[in-house]
């Protein structure tokens, strides 16, 4: 999808900036989506793995001895690959009885008040998961029975956790240009 | 800090963010966030989040819920829901065939989908305009849908039962067998209310129903596909072969070749599915990792301990207890949607139910009836905004509530039978533990 061009009375440097930051938002957007496609496949891969150990523990009488902690691990990941795209399409629960009440140009303000509020939280979260991902990493820590590096679990958390944030500091920006764009065109 | 300062501290908070119509998983992150860090330095609550989301999210039983959603998703996007009400009431010589055909459908959903938003989307999706054309009642087609799509929680799987599990820490095969007959018995209490509709408002039901009856083969291409979905995850909890985990995944494998198959599922569908279970996926991701900071922090100042001492020192009756409970929840239900319900309220309050002597499973049977009642209530009802969104030119929504409130009464009814005979509940449970 290309750009909608900015404003003709915007001076050029401004221009150039919503420019810039509509590259960004849609490479966050394109993040957002790579990463559910990952979360999507991963449900996929969990769900083959699961009943083929389990055919493989009744009908041929092997257990295979990966699958419980193995998907197990890899849930840790799913958890969070469709954060951004939940954003994107507005999944989020929400109650908007009082909200609803206001005018448009408060809604407006509401907004960008409870889109700060998220990406707070979202950087929180972030800042945990990619310490996880870097002390994960130096120390070397692995699953209890398989052995397998957390590093591999906590980095896609850590990404997920970036690419929502980004996504979302670009979406309040774009809000606080709109709104801004808004108050100037009614003065 | 005490611990009622710090309850209504994350009690006040949580209101105020969730009016200004903050997402209820970041509301409930942002309320704890500042107690959190009261008891902790940020470094420390960073290692601590690390912890708590490694230890809640790398666990084999939470595995079911990514499953269950893609099981349900790929239902709806199959034919399996729209062919099994066809069957249910096409050429079924009976008056009123359509509305007891929503209902049977809405069952056999139930029993294969554990989302009552999901159940109702898809079974009202063909059945509300086929009821409006052959002439049944506003209040009663859009009554009967937005009810019917409550089996889906409490016939198993159910998510709802699901999430009470992983709060409460009980055995979620038991709590999934434990919905069984009273998902039956409510399918009966629906179908009695239909029988005095028709008594009541004649006017509201055709006398005839002239749709041809459908072949041998559809029949059969339309129930078989539920009953092996549904036996898979029934008989495979209930016989202890598998855990719900591995019951939802080979459900869900077996979903995706029938759905192919004799389901009428396309790859769009298909890649559809997988796009709603990771948007599903990514709020219930953060609701669960929130709801576990929610719940250190509670857990930290003792407020569900305090809470509770606080309600027993009152010396109330057990049933006046569950009563209030129950009222609590179904005014809360107003406004918040169950799953958040589940986990911004249960931690404190399940404490109390155990100490005043209830059984956890039973409780979990009564508290997902009430959160039917939550999604049939406005002004947050989420049923009755899906079944009128499906006809919003030929549908009011006072029209769906309206039409919706003998259903809640058959749902209270149920709640008083289970109290009077709490072995409709517990009797399966304690038959597979044997």
């Amino acid at each position: 999808m290309r750009s909608r061009r900015p404003a003709v009375f915007l001076p050029s440097k401004l221009n150039n900036v919503t420019g810039t930051i509509e590259t960004l938002y849609r490479a966050a957007t394109r993040l957002s989506i790579a990463l559910m496609v990952m979360g999507a496949a991963i449900v996929l891969v969990q769900t083959f793995w699961i009943s083929y150990g389990v055919f493989m523990r009744y009908i041929m009488n092997d257990p295979d001895r990966y699958v419980t902690e193995a998907t197990a691990l890899l849930l840790v990941p799913v958890a969070f690959a469709g954060l951004g795209y939940a954003l994107m399409t507005d999944a989020y629960p929400k109650v908007t009885l009082l909200t609803e009440r206001f005018s448009r140009r408060k809604q407006q303000f509401i907004e960008i008040i409870n889109l700060g509020v998220m990406i707070f939280v979202g950087l929180f979260f972030g800042l945990s998961a990619c310490s996880a991902t870097w002390r994960s990493f130096s120390s070397g820590a692995a699953s209890e029975v398989l052995s397998w590096p957390k590093v591999y679990f906590w980095a896609p958390v850590a990404l997920a956790l970036i690419g929502f944030n980004l996504y979302a500091i670009l979406k309040l920006v774009k809000l606080l240009i709109a709104y801004g764009r808004d108050r100037s065109g009614r003065d | 800090m005490e611990w009622y300062e710090v309850g209504l501290g994350l009690l006040v908070l949580l209101v105020i963010l969730i009016s200004i119509g903050l997402p209820i998983p970041f509301a409930l992150a942002a309320a704890s966030l500042p107690f959190l860090w009261g008891i902790q330095d940020f470094s420390t609550s960073l290692i601590s989040v690390e912890l708590k989301l490694w230890g809640v999210w790398f666990d084999y039983i939470l595995l079911a819920v990514p499953l269950f959603v893609l099981l349900g998703e790929l239902i709806a996007r199959s034919n399996i829901g729209p062919n099994l009400y066809a069957v249910m009431h096409r050429g079924v010589p009976i008056p009123g065939s359509a509305a007891y055909g929503s209902i049977g459908a809405c069952a056999g959903f139930g029993a294969v989908c554990g989302s009552s938003m999901v159940g109702a989307l898809t079974i009202g999706g063909v059945a509300l305009p086929e009821m409006l054309k052959l002439g049944y009642g506003k209040k009663l087609s859009s009554g009967v849908l937005a009810a019917g799509g409550t089996l889906s929680v409490l016939i198993p799987p159910s998510l709802i039962l699901l999430f009470y599990g992983i709060v409460t820490d009980v055995s979620i095969g038991e709590l999934f067998i434990a919905g069984a007959v009273p998902g039956l018995i409510l399918v009966s209490l629906f179908v009695v209310v239909v029988i005095a509709w028709s008594y009541a408002k004649p006017e509201d039901i055709p006398r005839v129903d002239e749709s041809g009856r459908l072949t041998l083969f559809q029949i059969l291409s339309s129930i078989v596909p539920v009953i092996i979905i549904g036996s898979v995850i029934t008989v495979a909890i209930y016989t202890g072969i598998a855990t719900p985990t591995e019951a939802a995944a080979i459900a869900a494998f077996i979903t995706i070749a029938l759905a192919f198959t004799v389901g009428g599922l396309t790859w769009s569908g298909f890649a559809d599915a997988l796009k709603a279970t990771l948007r599903t996926m990514g709020y219930l991701g953060l609701l669960l990792s929130a709801g576990v900071l929610f719940g250190f922090v509670l857990t930290y100042y003792r407020v569900p301990q305090q809470f509770t001492e606080v309600f027993l020192a009152l010396e109330l009756s057990p049933y006046m207890i569950l009563a209030m409970v129950i009222a609590f929840y179904v005014i809360v239900g107003m406004f918040l949607e169950p799953v958040s319900m589940t986990f911004i309220t249960l931690p404190t309050l399940y404490p109390l139910i155990a100490a005043s002597g209830y059984d956890l499973i039973w409780f979990g049977v009564v508290y997902t009836i009430t959160m039917e009642i939550a999604v049939l209530t406005p002004p947050v009802g989420l049923n009755l905004y899906v079944i009128q969104g499906l006809a919003p030119g030929q549908v009011r929504i006072d029209d769906v509530v309206l039409g919706c409130l003998p259903f809640i009464g058959a749902l209270v009814c149920l709640i008083g039978l289970i109290l009077v005979f709490p072995d409709l509940a517990l009797w399966l449970p304690s038959a597979m533990a044997r």
